[in-house]
């Protein structure tokens, strides 16, 4: 930049340092900023009342923050019945949302959030990798006794011994279950009946995929009809399941980052079918005023999952956090929760709570067979034996199905 | 031109003058310590720590093998995946660059020698859209180029069109809208503030001269702009090019995947560090030869 | 002596006007569809309406981002102000061996992504030991903010004549003195311009923010997060809000701009 030179300033246009004062002042109290420094030397939020941060203190007072990390819905902010008893229990949930499982794992480990964050959840096929990178704390059921009212299959037994009771420890608490088909658009189209159907020339420019490998790996392997619990497959199968999402690809509208901008897509009109869906999209387009948004299973099966809440490595707050999870296994609030999130609900004293639709939607009878045979839970191949395609080679062969 | 004003005169004893020397430096070092610690401690060590990872191999999550290895620049230069992303991230800033010069020029021309009591307001304006939300400005292309955006409800109740075009959105044309129209007011400025130093009088002896407006451009007004326009272009493809949240949210199926969200991914879904810092190291060295051969383009400037 | 020219066809000022409207509609429909009564962020519009204004307002997840923002931006102007317009007198009134490459340096993180800044700087904190926070997330604004701030001082102070300096010494004034009195009134309007400047680029970062922050949300992560999920008319209500703001900041800063022009 080439300088020109000047005349040096006539009096007339310096500034006294009055004015200079002066002008910044305006600008200061334009932008509010009395309370920000107000609340930068207190170091409180202030925001909702009655939040104080803090452990217990002697009188039994659960008040304090519960800094959740985990998926939109899973944090109960809409649930009635907890809404209410935070508020009469001073306790303020701030929530900070993911777009995909991994990024619980990443952020717990390299992505700086031990310590910042107090309550997590996880889908129960991480629980191994989870104990092997020492993520979760390992719970005190005594202080969450609403849990042991839960369906026996989720607190003992080979599965719970699989994936959340690991090696003694328990290292979540599983709080919802369901099973993951695909989302349509009701007003504008039949339910599918076969993830094959999406396929055809009616749905072009029309289908939704959304960015999660995990679900697309399983549904992938049921359409092939190679699907197995362990996860383990072979490079060559893994590009066979693949194969079915590039086909889908050619009638994709566009890739979508997370289930609730999924909603968004069909609220807008851009999409008519999205997979892999999520029932709790229904409730999200719900939300927006189309009420027109379903979720079906077709026939080639669906992918399961369980997800549990857990505590971070060096949580603080902790006596909020275990106060919090209690009360989510409330039967009340199960019963609301699974309403809102349209799942299955883990406390049977919560089933005849719910709506008489809600709860025809989950078989609560059979809960053990759905969840270990017709839609078994599946691993995630974090550690597999030679030949078999592990996690690394799942998520590259997925981004470079993205980046297609 | 800036006189450094300090100086010392030969008359004053030597004692005092050796104290006044050191003084001097103490001044110089207190004045520029705090601001050389922020970029020293903020930047430089920071950006060591992660090029001696990008040199290590990840175990998984966090734990890392601390073995010298190469392979992670090797496959992020050898992998034809990253190889596809990198000429789509560089090529859709190449394009974004020229794309906001080609639009900034004229306007910057207008607004600096046409202008004279719009030209503040002019430049106001452009400030204004610089401080609107980047992210706000990215989302309300959903409701321009959407299926029920706005220029499909105006091409439909014009009767142009039946059905929504559909390739408006989702695409890299998405994509590059979005970045042209966030990156426009910068290259606004900078071009305007380099013709900022062309005087009126040059332009109007080049014209009393007898050139035309193309030889008045090409001859005179280009050269002396050249270090503005070098500026926004290197600006605007380095920040489009390592710019992850725009595709992510614009570039549907086919663009949605940017480089930069694969060194995302890498440090907050995969646990994988020295892979992302491997592509960051990789991406840099493209732009430092962009620098370079802008650099290059600098003798061209000046009369 | 003026030359009549005959009548051109003003294409400049069509192109010129064309790219303004380019560059403002968005803006103004994200404007429009904060009034929108209905949730669609799409045509047709449904009629005016100020619940989203009232959602944000009362929402505690956008109040305290709000607050967040304002922190970290404050704190990290005053910083940048302090420390950038004494590096700036340190470069431009001394000469010493190694002034330039010392310019450059300072000027080094706005030739960066915003990647590559927030990456490193999440390594670092980790390997350091230190747990994110607005702290951490200040940290980042600041090293980013920086060179812009130390640009636009520099540069003003290029064209200082520090002689008036040495006259206020001559004069009898101390160095602080001279400073307070003489100095910064006279660059006063392009360090409150900078400092303008550089509230404006803390205040909408999110990239360098997203990987050096703690539990907290800033306004711009909020909206990104927000975006990202689902998102309804109450992020056009917030961003209203922003733009109105800054125009009541521009509107008090009118002044000093005009100085950064010339």
């Amino acid at each position: 930049m080439t300088v020109i030179p000047t005349e040096p300033e006539s009096p007339a246009q310096r500034f006294t340092r009055r004015q200079l004062i002066y002008q910044g002042a305006v600008l200061a109290a334009a932008l509010g900023v009395a309370p920000g420094i107000l609340a930068a030397c207190g170091g409180t939020t202030g925001t909702t009342a009655a939040a104080a941060s803090g452990s217990a203190s002697p009188g039994g007072d659960i008040s304090g923050t519960i800094s959740f990390f985990s998926w939109q819905g899973y944090d109960l902010i809409d649930i009635p019945a907890m809404k209410s008893w935070c508020k009469e229990n001073g306790v303020v949930v701030k929530s900070t949302y993911i777009n995909m499982g991994d990024d619980i794992t990443a952020k717990f480990t390299t992505g700086g959030g031990k310590g910042v964050y107090n309550l997590s959840t996880y889908f129960q096929g991480y629980g191994p990798f989870y104990a092997s990178l020492n993520i979760p704390t390992p719970l005190d059921l005594s202080r969450v006794p609403n849990f042991k009212k839960a369906y026996p299959f989720f607190q003992t037994g080979p599965s719970a011994e699989n994936w959340w009771l690991i090696k003694g420890k328990q290292l979540c608490t599983p709080f919802t279950w369901g099973l993951m088909g695909l989302n349509y658009d009701s007003e504008k189209t039949k339910a599918p009946t076969s993830y094959l159907d999406l396929l055809q020339p009616q749905y072009k420019n029309k289908v939704g995929i959304v960015d999660d490998v995990i679900a697309a790996m399983v549904i992938g392997a049921h359409i092939k009809g190679i699907f197995r619990t362990d996860s383990l497959y072979t490079p060559a199968q893994a590009d066979q399941i693949l194969s079915y999402w590039y086909e889908l690809k050619k009638n994709a509208r566009t890739i979508i980052p997370s289930y609730g901008n999924m909603a968004d897509q069909f609220v807008s009109g851009e999409i008519i079918v999205g997979v892999p869906g999520w029932a709790a999209v229904n409730s999200f387009a719900a939300g927006k005023g189309d009420k027109s948004v379903m979720h079906t299973l077709p026939q080639e099966g669906a992918g399961a999952f369980v997800d549990g809440y857990m505590i971070p490595p060096e949580a603080s707050g902790v006596d909020t956090v275990y106060a919090w999870i209690n009360q989510a296994f409330d039967p009340k609030v199960q019963a609301q929760t699974a309403e809102y999130l349209v799942q299955g609900a883990v406390i049977p004293e919560a089933v005849p709570l719910m709506s008489a639709e809600a709860q025809k939607l989950y078989p609560y009878d059979q809960i053990a067979d759905i969840l270990t045979k017709s839609a078994p839970l599946e691993a995630i191949p974090f550690v597999v034996p030679d030949g078999y395609a592990n996690w690394e080679y799942w998520n590259k062969a997925w981004t470079t199905f993205k980046a297609s | 031109m800036s006189a450094p004003a300090v100086t010392t005169s030969a008359s004053v004893p030597l004692g005092v003058r050796r104290s006044a020397k050191t003084r001097r430096r103490l001044t110089i070092f207190l004045l520029l310590a705090p601001a050389v610690a922020i970029v020293g401690g903020a930047l430089i060590v920071p950006a060591l720590n992660l090029l001696v990872q990008s040199f290590v191999r990840s175990l998984g999550y966090g734990q890392l093998s601390y073995h010298f290895t190469l392979s992670n620049y090797t496959s992020a230069l050898a992998d034809p995946l990253y190889r596809t992303l990198a000429l789509r991230s560089f090529g859709l800033g190449a394009v974004t660059a020229v794309c906001c010069l080609l639009l900034a020029y004229p306007v910057s021309f207008y607004v600096s020698f046409r202008l004279k009591r719009g030209r503040n307001l002019a430049l106001y304006l452009v400030v204004l859209s610089l401080f609107s939300s980047y992210l706000v400005r990215l989302y309300a292309w959903y409701t321009v180029l959407g299926t029920d955006g706005m220029i499909n409800g105006v091409l439909k109740s014009l009767g142009i069109i039946h059905e929504p075009l559909s390739f408006l959105l989702f695409n890299r044309f998405a994509v590059l809208i979005a970045f042209v129209n966030i990156f426009l007011p910068f290259s606004i400025l900078m071009i305007t503030s380099a013709m900022q130093n062309i005087p009126r009088e040059v332009l109007d002896s080049a014209h009393d001269l007898g050139a035309g407006p193309v030889r008045t451009f090409t001859r005179v007004v280009l050269p002396l702009t050249m270090t503005g326009l070098i500026g926004a272009f290197a600006y605007t493809f380095i920040l489009t090019s390592g710019d992850y949240i725009t595709p992510a949210l614009l570039g549907g199926a086919t663009a949605s995947t940017a480089l930069a969200n694969t060194v995302t991914n890498e440090f907050l879904s995969q646990g994988n560090p020295p892979a992302g810092a491997a592509i960051s190291f990789v991406m840099l060295a493209v732009f430092f030869i962009v620098y370079a051969l802008l650099g290059q383009l600098e003798r061209f400037k000046g009369i | 002596m003026k030359r009549r020219r005959k009548f051109q066809f003003p294409w400049l000022l069509i192109f010129t006007v064309a790219v303004f409207v380019f560059l403002f509609a968005p803006v103004l429909l994200v404007v429009l569809f904060s009034f929108n009564k209905t949730a669609a962020l799409t045509f047709p519009f449904h009629g005016f309406s100020l619940q989203w204004y009232r959602k944000v307002l009362s929402s505690p997840t956008f109040v305290s981002a709000i607050f967040a923002s304002l922190k970290v931006g404050i704190v990290t102007v005053l910083l940048t102000v302090t420390i950038g317009t004494l590096a700036a007198l340190g470069v431009t009134r001394y000469s010493f061996p190694g002034r330039r490459a010392l310019r450059t340096l300072l000027l080094l993180p706005a030739a960066l992504p915003g990647l590559f800044m927030g990456t490193a700087l999440l390594t670092f904190f980790l390997v350091a030991h230190v747990q994110l926070s607005l702290f951490t997330a200040t940290v980042g604004h600041l090293v980013y903010v920086l060179p812009y701030f130390f640009l636009v001082a520099s540069t003003r102070l290029d064209r200082f004549d520090f002689l008036l300096e040495e006259s206020a010494r001559d004069l009898g004034a101390g160095p602080w003195s001279t400073l307070w009195r003489v100095t910064l009134p006279i660059i006063g309007p392009s360090l409150i311009a900078g400092a303008l400047v550089a509230f404006s680029l803390s205040w909408d970062e999110v990239m360098i923010t997203y990987f050096t922050i703690g539990n907290q949300n800033t306004l711009p992560l909020v909206i990104y997060s927000t975006v990202k999920q689902s998102i309804d008319p109450s992020v056009n209500a917030v961003s209203t809000l922003l733009l109105a703001g800054s125009l009541i900041f521009l509107i008090g800063a009118r002044r000093f701009i005009a100085d950064l022009q010339t």
